[in-house]
């Protein structure tokens, strides 16, 4: 094992949901910062990055928020909430901007490298993005929801149920390192799913179109914030070879 | 900084998705297997762990594979290739394991702490995956994206590589994993040693102040 992967590990298994933090720890804007940085630097679908972190740090939107994550107590004792946003909305933006990236990179559009990164981003993305039924998998379903969505808007909701499914993958790869990177820090954290999404859209004034991945409360976690031990489905029900 | 976050933005600036591995440098099963048991110990929806993962390592079922990825030169020269699986589907499975799981941790029903655990995993948690199968879908994508992500950085950790991809056919892929139609695919990995030509371009990332908001 190399050294990297042996912190790595540490750094993996020191992570652990913490449900209450010491009201007293106030975690640096530095930290929260790094921890960001480093969570945009995650894979994510063509590189559309449709993410977006709002760090919420004010005593009094803490609590706010932590009414609207259901006054989960990991919420309300937290240094920092950041709150996971996905942006399917905003798909012609982050293509206008890939766009512009791909000017600095080509000074010629017509090379076979340039036509095809071109290509995908002019081409190939619009069909993903705003064609109504090619994102339903099955052929026949796909014929049914036409049919179905020429009397009523039926196709409409599969489609931008997958298309909130390929965002909502993305903001988690970017969620799951920020957390990691909580854990290097030496502090902990919670992801927090139950809670009122059209409450806190409404918080941060954002639009119908963007969808609450999650919010991760960050803090120094209290040993009473872990309700018991670690309890994972044994690796050999979960990880097959084929 | 201290050591550990040091190392760990290091192992996350080193992560990129290579589209060319070397054929010749080949992972060790024990990589992949350390990375998976990392994976699992990733955070997910109430701790359902409704996940699966594949590792594909013969040569007949990595082609088969490989084809179902359209053919991505990543696909085609991956050492190995890892199936991420949602299984919405296996929430009753999961719900029993966890009442197992309270059984063999509480004395009984009136231990502290017991009544909520219970009523939880009891009565709640039909609401989140027995009703709404677009939601459920939504809620096991993203723990499995979670798991994802933690394979992907220790995967790095370990010296190698990894490209995550979206685009294959799904039914054709659950074919060949046996999975049934309930089952979602995540993504598919491939992990190999990457070569320089499988890096297309410089990273490039819409600047922090665009994405990143303090109330």
């Amino acid at each position: 094992m190399t050294e990297n992967s042996k912190i790595f590990k540490g750094i993996v298994e020191r992570r652990k949901s913490y449900r209450v933090f010491d009201p007293n720890y106030k975690i640096s804007d530095e930290i929260i910062k790094s921890c960001l940085e480093n969570a945009i630097l995650s894979p994510n679908s063509s590189n559309m990055q449709l993410w977006e972190f709002y760090v919420i740090s004010k005593p009094e939107d803490i609590q706010t928020v932590g009414k609207i994550c259901l006054n989960q107590n990991g919420a309300k004792s937290a240094s920092q909430i950041v709150i996971f946003v996905a942006r399917p909305d905003k798909w012609k933006d982050r293509q206008k901007s890939i766009i512009a990236h791909l000017d600095t990179r080509y000074n010629d559009r017509t090379t076979k490298e340039a036509k095809k990164a071109y290509s995908y981003y002019i081409k190939v993305l619009p069909i993903l993005f705003e064609s109504s039924f090619l994102f339903i998998r099955n052929p026949i379903k796909r014929l049914i929801s036409l049919y179905n969505g020429s009397k009523k808007p039926f196709y409409r909701e599969v489609h931008s149920n997958d298309l909130q499914v390929v965002a909502h993958k993305s903001v988690a790869l970017a969620a799951q390192t920020f957390m990691l990177s909580v854990s290097s820090e030496g502090l902990d954290c919670l992801p927090m799913e139950g809670l009122d999404s059209k409450r806190m859209k409404a918080f941060l004034k954002l639009p119908k179109g963007a969808k609450i991945n999650m919010a991760v409360a960050v803090g120094k976690g209290l040993p009473e914030g872990i309700y018991g031990p670690r309890f994972r489905i044994p690796y050999n029900e979960v990880v097959f070879n084929v | 900084m201290d050591n550990n976050a040091s190392i760990f933005e290091q192992i996350v600036q080193k992560r990129k998705s290579f589209r060319a591995f070397d054929t010749q440098n080949h992972i060790s099963d024990e990589v992949v297997e350390r990375s998976l048991e990392r994976a699992i110990l990733s955070p997910n929806s109430s701790n359902m762990q409704l996940w699966e993962f594949y590792v594909i390592k013969s040569e007949e079922n990595k082609l088969k594979a490989t084809e179902i990825c359209y053919n991505q030169p990543g696909a085609k020269t991956a050492s190995q290739l890892v199936v991420f699986v949602a299984r919405p589907d296996k929430w009753k499975e999961r719900q029993k394991i966890h009442i197992d799981n309270l059984n063999a941790n509480f004395e009984n029903r009136d231990s502290p702490g017991a009544s909520g655990a219970y009523h939880y995993y009891e009565n709640m948690i039909e609401d989140f995956y027995g009703k709404d199968a677009q939601n459920t879908e939504v809620i096991t994508q993203k723990s499995v994206a979670l798991a994802a992500q933690t394979f992907m950085l220790s995967i790095t950790s370990e010296g190698f590589d990894s490209l995550p991809m979206e685009g294959f056919d799904e039914n054709k892929m659950k074919t060949l994993l046996n999975l049934p139609k309930e089952a979602h695919i995540s993504m598919t990995i491939a992990v190999g040693k990457g070569l320089q030509e499988g890096i297309y371009g410089p990273r490039f990332r819409i600047p922090f102040e665009e994405v990143v908001f303090e109330l």
